[in-house]
């Protein structure tokens, strides 16, 4: 008898550090779990203005094209509303994916979830800087 | 002349490639290692051979078959327990008088072997190694009168064996029945430790003994780039270096930049760029693709829109030379294998949609065979 392979499902755990959100989602980021990691996400941290997000991936088992894709949406929709988001905690074949299909020129990526949050509130230090010097 | 080819290694440092295949099947330039020395054996007028197996031992002798297309005489012994290289060729001599020409069949090499032979006999040597400049540490010291030395002799320089090497009938019988003894770690100390003459021949030209998936990628560019004179590639040169396979097809706007080669049945995709790289039999580069310094294997499925810089892929398993570890992707839009079932009827539907008819048979991919000039033309204008 063939073994049925267990349906893929994700859990999304938010937490805030400072001003930054810090999404862990554990489980696979894979098709089937990909729009429901999205959804869950926009619907927590991302959905303030001018959010700062860092997306810990160390625990995540698995993670594919479609996983990717759900990152950029959510990446698009952070940044449509003036924010800023960072990847942390790749492993090494997830860092792999991400140079192969060229996201890493897109993405912010940090080796851990507290490089991630120092790395975040650095650049909205920096950038509420410039836009006092702009004013 | 007769010759003695060493092809039973498991191959472990080069697994996972080595897992359903023997070592001296793995393709450089899209042919499997051994065509290559069985040629070059050939040019060097050996006209027998004694290929040993051991791993997977069907696939070879299946490949080889009795050696007739290279115009040899190839016969087969089969280790049942691997007794190393110098312990393989004592099962196999046939107490011949001649000296005997051991070769590896991993080596991919144009190296002079009537030269090496001829200073072996006027050296009255017992055992010769045939030797290349070091690219590293180098394995074998060779002293100034080309005599190889133990230990950092002052005098020594080092070198890469090269996997060929030419041994007396007499030491063939010195070496222990049964026991495992290799040539290099037990039988060259054992020689010199007797006072046996043991030489490097150093040969001039460029060779690679495939150990491990660094060397099988260094191997592929040292025939892409013609560096072995005399290597004798598939497909024909659409422009310099650059080659096209029976029944590949590069879109008109794929870019191929020198040196490549396009395995047959091959497809690069619109908008692709392949740089410097082996694509093996079978392969799709996806559209929108960049491969650089790569050696794409046989059946190997690329996505759309990837990136890859200097690695080696199987399938849906990428080595990545900065890495250094194999990883599998698995994710079928990314990397797979063009005959799984899954893509089957993807590409099928793909060459559909393109060619506007059903595939033409016989082909694994549904690519076809057949020798079009249109298919050519494409070839080349995508150039």
């Amino acid at each position: 008898m063939t073994p049925v392979r267990p349906i893929a499902r994700v859990e999304l755990i938010a937490r805030q550090i400072g001003a930054v959100t810090v999404l862990t989602p554990l489980g696979e980021l894979t098709v089937p779990t990909a729009t429901v990691f999205l959804r869950r996400a926009r619907g927590l941290g991302a959905s303030v203005t001018q959010p700062l997000v860092a997306v810990d991936l160390s625990g995540v088992r698995r993670i594919d094209s479609s996983g990717y894709a759900a990152l950029v949406a959510l990446l698009r929709h952070v940044q449509r509303r003036g924010g800023e988001l960072c990847l942390a905690g790749l492993d090494h074949e997830a860092r792999l994916l991400l140079e192969i299909m060229q996201l890493h020129l897109l993405f912010d990526v940090c080796d851990d979830v507290s490089a991630a949050v120092e790395a975040l509130t650095a650049a909205r230090a920096s950038g509420e800087f410039r836009d006092a010097l702009m004013a | 002349m007769k010759a003695i080819i060493l092809a039973g290694g498991q191959g472990a440092r080069l697994l996972p490639l080595t897992l359903d295949r023997p070592a001296a099947l793995l393709p450089v330039a899209n042919r499997p290692l051994i065509e290559y020395l069985l040629e070059h054996l050939a040019r060097h007028r050996v006209n027998e051979a004694t290929v040993c197996l051991h791993h997977r031992p069907d696939r070879l002798e299946a490949h080889l078959g009795d050696g007739t297309r290279w115009g040899l005489r190839l016969r087969y012994a089969l280790e049942r327990h691997p007794l190393g290289t110098a312990g393989a060729v004592r099962a196999v001599a046939d107490g011949s008088t001649d000296p005997v020409l051991v070769a590896f069949a991993t080596a991919l090499t144009t190296a002079d072997i009537t030269r090496a032979l001829a200073r072996h006999r006027i050296r009255h040597a017992a055992l010769t190694l045939l030797v290349a400049p070091a690219a590293g540490a180098g394995e074998i010291r060779v002293d100034d009168e080309d005599r190889i030395v133990l230990g950092d002799a002052a005098t020594s320089v080092t070198y890469d064996f090269i996997g060929l090497a030419v041994l007396d009938p007499g030491v063939v019988s010195l070496v222990p029945a049964g026991v495992p003894c290799d040539l290099i770690e037990d039988l060259v100390p054992g020689l010199i430790a007797a006072g046996a003459a043991v030489h490097g021949s150093v040969a001039a030209e460029p060779s690679v003994l495939v150990r491990t998936p660094a060397d099988l990628g260094l191997a592929n560019f040292a025939a892409l780039g013609e560096e072995l004179p005399g290597l004798v590639l598939p497909g024909f040169e659409a422009r310099r270096g650059v080659r096209i396979s029976r029944g590949a097809f590069v879109h008109r706007s794929a870019r191929l930049i020198p040196p490549v080669l396009v395995g047959a049945n091959a497809e690069i995709s619109r908008g692709a760029t392949v740089e410097a790289t082996v694509v093996g039999d079978d392969v799709i580069v996806g559209a929108g693709s960049t491969i650089r310094n790569s050696v794409l294997l046989a059946r190997t499925y690329v996505g759309r829109g990837l990136w890859l810089d200097g690695a080696l892929v199987d399938r849906d398993r990428i080595r990545r030379a900065e890495a250094g570890t194999w990883t599998t992707v698995r994710d079928a839009r990314l990397f797979g294998d063009t005959r799984a079932p899954l893509l089957v009827s993807q590409i099928a539907a793909m060459l559909r949609r393109r060619v506007g008819t059903r595939p033409a048979a016989g082909s694994p991919n549904g690519a076809g065979h057949a020798l079009s000039t249109e298919r050519y033309t494409d070839a080349t204008s995508g150039v």
